[in-house]
């Protein structure tokens, strides 16, 4: 081995993980395994899009709010369900992250990436995330309830949820595979964490929740 | 799966770690990209061919990782490392020099020389995990190797592998 290697890994090989480091890391695996995508309380408040928005961010482990501010990128319209309604928005792309802002003045934004089999990412397009976005399945309190947003569908779901605060519903989307959507720590003021499957887990049992107003689109 | 995931900790955490911190010069970063390279591996479905495969391919996620980090708005300007090397045991104070006058070095060329002379891959290894050409590895790393015999006295010359393609700063090394 020559001297310029010797020397290199006698000075590098003082870095050392800290002494926590495996504890942190079966705390993060233990989240995976239970299929937790997102804590809605990380987000509560920002209204249904941005709930959409960050499970984007937080389910493709990609944020950029850095980029969110106008910086004169390229603007192009798509649809977005919002609130049970098809809404056009105006989005700019700035370095792979879309944002834009509603009509209350609210500023959002997504941005996510696919990864290759060689552990690559590879940014999403906007149609990719635009798909993600509306094939997701929220909850929102109203008046004292709790009502469920798919695409068009609404429904108040409020005494659906079990005692433990969880709700687990499945709608027959013929364009989206993973229609099977486990709420838990359902609160009254509408946080929670959700999951969602293209299957059941396990043996619970799920709500069919009418999809016969479904939209089509 | 898990299991294996603790067990690869084990045996590759702190070299991904050096590599990590190599790029980002900050501890917390650098283990926010290795936990999240593990979490990535624990995620895949990649079927590995070899030992050797499993290994690249977390090297070149954590470089993936660590640079989207580093490169991030909230670090493009922190990258005060002299602190936490006060508290790292080097044997001899001319380690803390090399690892001080190779933070020092521009990222492009940092993780080049560290696969090199730390993981001890070759050249053609190292354009692979980086999807670089390899007469743009070969160029870095003689780069780096005159830059860092200008900053310390004990670097060896090495024999130079003739390269044929002349390099120019990325947009990305600009930023």
């Amino acid at each position: 081995m020559n001297r310029n290697r010797k020397q290199y890994q006698r000075s590098f090989q003082v870095l050392h993980l800290s002494d926590d480091f495996p504890e942190r890391l079966e705390a993060r695996l233990s989240e995976e395994r239970e299929g937790k995508k997102m804590n809605n309380s990380a987000i509560h408040g920002f209204g249904r899009i941005a709930a959409a928005i960050a499970i984007c961010a937080v389910t493709l482990g990609v944020g950029g709010i850095c980029y969110a501010a106008d910086v004169g990128g390229i603007r192009t319209k798509i649809d977005l369900w919002i609130n049970g309604e098809k809404t056009e928005v105006e989005v700019e792309a700035v370095d792979n992250y879309y944002s834009w802002t509603d009509e209350n003045g609210q500023g959002h934004g997504f941005s996510g990436v696919n990864m290759d089999g060689n552990g690559n990412e590879i940014p999403m397009s906007l149609d990719e995330l635009a798909e993600l976005t509306n094939n997701d399945c929220t909850l929102l309190p109203a008046n004292g309830r709790i009502m469920l947003y798919y695409k068009n569908l609404s429904e108040d779901v409020t005494d659906l949820i079990s005692a433990d605060g969880r709700l687990r519903v499945h709608i027959s989307d013929p364009q989206n595979p993973n229609t099977y959507f486990d709420f838990s720590e359902i609160s009254p003021d509408g946080e929670y964490s959700m999951s969602n499957s293209d299957a059941p887990m396990g043996d619970a049992a799920y709500i069919e929740i009418d999809a016969g107003s479904l939209s089509a689109e | 799966m898990t299991a294996d995931i603790k067990e690869i900790c084990r045996k590759y955490g702190d070299r991904l770690y050096a590599a990590a911190f190599n790029i980002c010069r900050r501890q917390e970063d650098a283990e926010d990209a290795v936990q999240e390279s593990l979490l990535r591996l624990y995620r895949s479905d990649t079927d590995f061919e070899s030992e050797e495969h499993l290994k690249a391919w977390l090297f070149r996620v954590t470089v993936n990782v660590a640079k989207s980090t580093c490169r991030s708005f909230w670090n493009r300007n922190r990258t005060s490392y002299e602190e936490y090397m006060d508290n790292l045991n080097f044997e001899e104070p001319s380690d803390r020099t090399l690892m001080d006058a190779v933070l020092r070095l521009p990222e492009k060329y940092r993780i080049v020389v560290h696969l090199y002379y730390y993981e001890g891959y070759r050249t053609r290894e190292i354009a692979q995990i980086l999807g670089l050409s390899e007469n743009t590895v070969k160029t870095r790393l003689s780069n780096s190797r005159k830059i860092l015999k200008k900053e310390l006295e004990g670097w060896e010359d090495e024999p130079e592998q003739k390269t044929i393609s002349k390099e120019f700063p990325s947009t990305a090394s600009l930023r």
